[in-house]
């Protein structure tokens, strides 16, 4: 009896024995495989090492000093097959991002690290909302209560409606970067003399839906009228002047020459047709003029029923781009002045001016505006010339840009920018939704705070493959995949099965 | 371990020579046929942006599911229910050996017949043409990523087969697990709820098991060591557990 208890007791000795090396060595490979976590090498196999982060990305996120979430709305099951390869695309992206900073923050903490998460913002809809995301198919970065929200269009480049390269790596890192910044840049509004206002709802005259835009992409917005300031504040990052209705004052001028030329400045104008503004000369200065006539359009295709004018010529520039990469149209209203580099501008070889958008060849810029039927008169009327640019149009958006070189030095250091439209009702609350509106809307403030440097990585190139074959082949391509190797198989099987059937 | 090769290769002769083992080759085989000519046929009629391998190893779960519990569901549990085990078990044969054995052949046939699958590219080569078409950089990293990811599913296998004396339970416990570590994370991944901070230890679990995921970064010509430490500790800590389940059950048996 006593020797049959001793079995038991031993064999229960064992069993614990073999449960305790169970959970010693769960318990071993729990904590490598959580060391591995923080610990990884990647390596890319691909030519040109495609799938790697660039080094400057690396840089940007080695100094990164708070936690960006990234939320991605595209939904992973979608049937749309473009809608399924971009999320493949840019989830395979991020996690290049998430990857990285989770090996650098390994040792800091949560500090600097990229985190990604998937978001239903239909299934969800509560935390959607707290985030403020309306629409599904878009990516958020948010650090802090910064935010900056990115369009599935913006990933991609597209030329002739398909898309031939994936920007994702400059698209996320300057999005991390903007997001990161703890610096809003400040915009001012003018006010003062009747100009359109950030804080107004009204559907014709009011900035509020842009302002708002503006602000989801960390920049304050404030108002100022510098016949009471009598000075441009030191934090302003841009000035807009939308559509004043009355002259400033030559004070006013000069404190804006001031801020663009001592502090290289940046103003975005836009200047509705018929009011005086006063600020010709400044506009000299920057090599543009304004005409005062408004552009009539005799072509019904570039009009719409609501007798916007309808813009679809854009020089290549990183306002433009996008909008020439989507075949965007911006819709302007129906008055809209001719604006273009001063043919008789001083001679400077710091001074770039150029034009952004033009209308079609077909429009003129009316000079007696005020009669009711316009024709187009030779000699008196305004019409795009062919041996200027653009050839036999006229412009509707102008930059001018001031890059000074420093003394003895190879490099060029950027001055004031300025962008003149000739029209101010594109961006009222009732136009702004025209996505070509907003897009050269914000665009144009990007540009203008510096916010479009492109970071020095290229877009990765889109392949496509497809097999090109007659129905007749494809049908044999098919009858091979299904019977040959099977085929095979089942004669080696029946060789083995001959061969030791004695 | 001095008689590890002598059962591995005893295994892999008795595999041979079974025609149970072509059997399942031609169904592996045609099934693929199958999944591969109509992955083909959306190539034929719109140019997509993956290369065929892609779309083809996307769909490697189908047939892991299926075929890995089918290829080691008898391995152990039918040893265990003809009692031959403990018969062989009373040579100088460890447990050990006779799990890493029969583990080393349902390997080598699982990859076997995966590498069978490098034909239907062949074949796509012949009639196109087209080099394009066979991206090599997608195709090495679907084949690695069978291979690696192979010796975790397998072993989970051999477990499910030391569980149960049968055959079919083994199987059915075999499939489940399988499921759960393929499809579960996938699953699991998408919870909304772990985006919580409460559940951030979870979610990060999650991500690193997801085996999608993994196969993305190798079908993208992308080898993290992590992924590799994954299934090689997957690996190693299912056999050990195979090994000490089947010792306690041979202690109380």
């Amino acid at each position: 009896m006593a020797a049959r208890n001793s079995f038991a007791i031993a064999r229960w000795r064992r069993t614990i024995n073999l449960v305790l090396q169970a959970a010693l060595f769960l318990t071993l490979f729990g904590g490598l495989n959580y060391l591995a976590l923080h610990h990884g090498w990647r390596w890319d196999l691909t030519n040109h090492r495609r799938h790697t982060l660039s080094e400057e990305t690396k840089a940007n996120l080695r100094s990164l000093e708070q936690p960006v979430r990234i939320i991605v709305t595209i939904d992973p099951h979608s049937t749309d097959p473009d809608l399924f390869q971009a999320n493949r695309d840019i989830r395979g992206m991020l996690r290049e991002y998430v990857n990285y900073t989770q090996q650098k923050s390994s040792a800091i903490g949560p500090a600097g690290r990229v985190t990604v998460e998937e978001l239903d913002v239909y299934k969800n809809q509560r935390e959607a909302e707290q985030l403020q995301i309306d629409q599904p198919n878009v990516v958020l970065a948010l650090c802090g209560d910064r935010r900056k929200m990115i369009p599935l269009s913006e990933f991609y480049e597209i030329r002739e409606g398909a898309a031939v390269a994936f920007r994702g790596e400059q698209v996320i890192t300057s999005a991390i970067l903007s997001v990161s910044n703890p610096n809003r840049p400040h915009i001012y509004f003018l006010a003062g003399h009747g100009e359109m206002q950030p804080g107004d709802v009204d559907p014709s005259r009011g900035l509020s839906v842009w302002a708002e835009e503006l602000r989801l992409r960390n920049l304050t917005v404030s108002v100022i009228d510098l016949s009471q300031t009598k000075a441009v504040p030191d934090d302003a990052a841009l000035v807009v002047i939308a559509a004043p209705q009355g002259r400033y004052s030559p004070v006013e001028v000069e404190l804006l020459r001031r801020y663009l030329a001592d502090r290289a400045g940046r103003v975005f104008i836009l200047l509705a047709p018929v009011f005086r503004h006063g600020l010709d000369d400044l506009l000299y200065d920057w090599g543009l003029v304004a005409d005062d006539v408004i552009i009539a359009e005799p072509n019904p295709a570039n009009v719409t029923e609501l007798n916007e004018l309808r813009i679809n010529a854009f020089a290549p520039h990183p306002v433009t781009q996008p909008l020439i990469d989507n075949q965007f149209s911006v819709f302007l209203g129906p008055l809209t002045r001719v604006v273009r580099p001063d043919p008789g501008r001083p001679l400077d070889n710091s001074l770039r001016a150029e034009v952004l958008a033009a209308t079609s060849e077909s429009a003129w810029g009316e000079r007696d505006y005020r009669q009711q039927n316009v024709t187009y008169n030779p000699g008196i009327d305004l019409k795009g010339l062919p041996g200027f640019e653009p050839r036999n149009r006229l412009g509707v958006a102008v930059s001018s840009e001031r890059v000074t070189p420093p003394k003895d030095l190879p490099f060029s250091v950027r001055g004031g920018r300025m962008v003149l439209f000739g029209n101010a009702d594109f961006l009222s609350n009732s136009r702004i939704a025209a996505p070509g509106n907003l897009a050269i809307a914000l665009n144009t403030v990007e540009w203008c705070i510096d916010r479009d440097v492109d970071l020095n990585t290229l877009p990765r190139p889109i392949e496509r493959y497809q097999i090109n074959l007659s129905q007749a082949d494809l049908g044999r391509l098919r009858i091979s995949l299904l019977f040959i190797l099977p085929g095979l198989a089942a004669l080696f099987g029946f060789v083995i099965y001959w061969t030791r059937r004695s | 371990m001095r008689h590890f090769l002598t059962i591995l290769g005893h295994e892999i002769r008795m595999l041979l020579v079974s025609p149970s083992t072509y059997i399942a080759a031609v169904i592996f085989l045609a099934f693929m046929g199958f999944i591969f000519s109509g992955i083909l046929a959306e190539y034929a009629t719109l140019p997509q942006d993956n290369s065929p391998a892609v779309s083809f190893f996307e769909l490697f779960w189908v047939p892991v599911i299926f075929i890995v519990p089918l290829l080691t569901m008898k391995s152990i549990s039918e040893e265990r229910r003809l009692g031959t085990l403990e018969t062989l078990l009373t040579t100088p044969i460890s447990t050990a050996e006779v799990v890493l054995g029969k583990y080393g052949a349902a390997y080598f046939l699982y990859l076997s017949l995966w590498s069978a699958t490098a034909g239907f590219f062949y074949i796509l080569h012949r009639f196109t043409n087209d080099a394009f078409l066979l991206d090599l950089g997608p195709l090495i990293g679907g084949y690695l990523f069978i291979a690696v990811s192979g010796l975790f599913f397998v072993a989970i296998g051999i477990f499910a087969s030391s569980l149960s004396r049968n055959q079919a339970v083994a199987g059915i416990f075999g499939v489940t697990m399988l499921f759960g570590l393929i499809i579960g994370t996938q699953l699991l991944a998408g919870v909304a709820a772990l985006n919580l901070d409460l559940f951030t230890p979870v979610k990060s679990a999650v991500e690193y098991a997801r085996v999608f995921t993994h196969l993305d970064d190798f079908s993208r010509g992308i080898v993290d060591t992590r992924q590799l430490l994954f299934y090689i500790s997957g690996t190693t800590l299912t056999l050990i557990f195979s090994i000490l389940g089947l010792e306690a059950k041979l202690l109380h048996s």
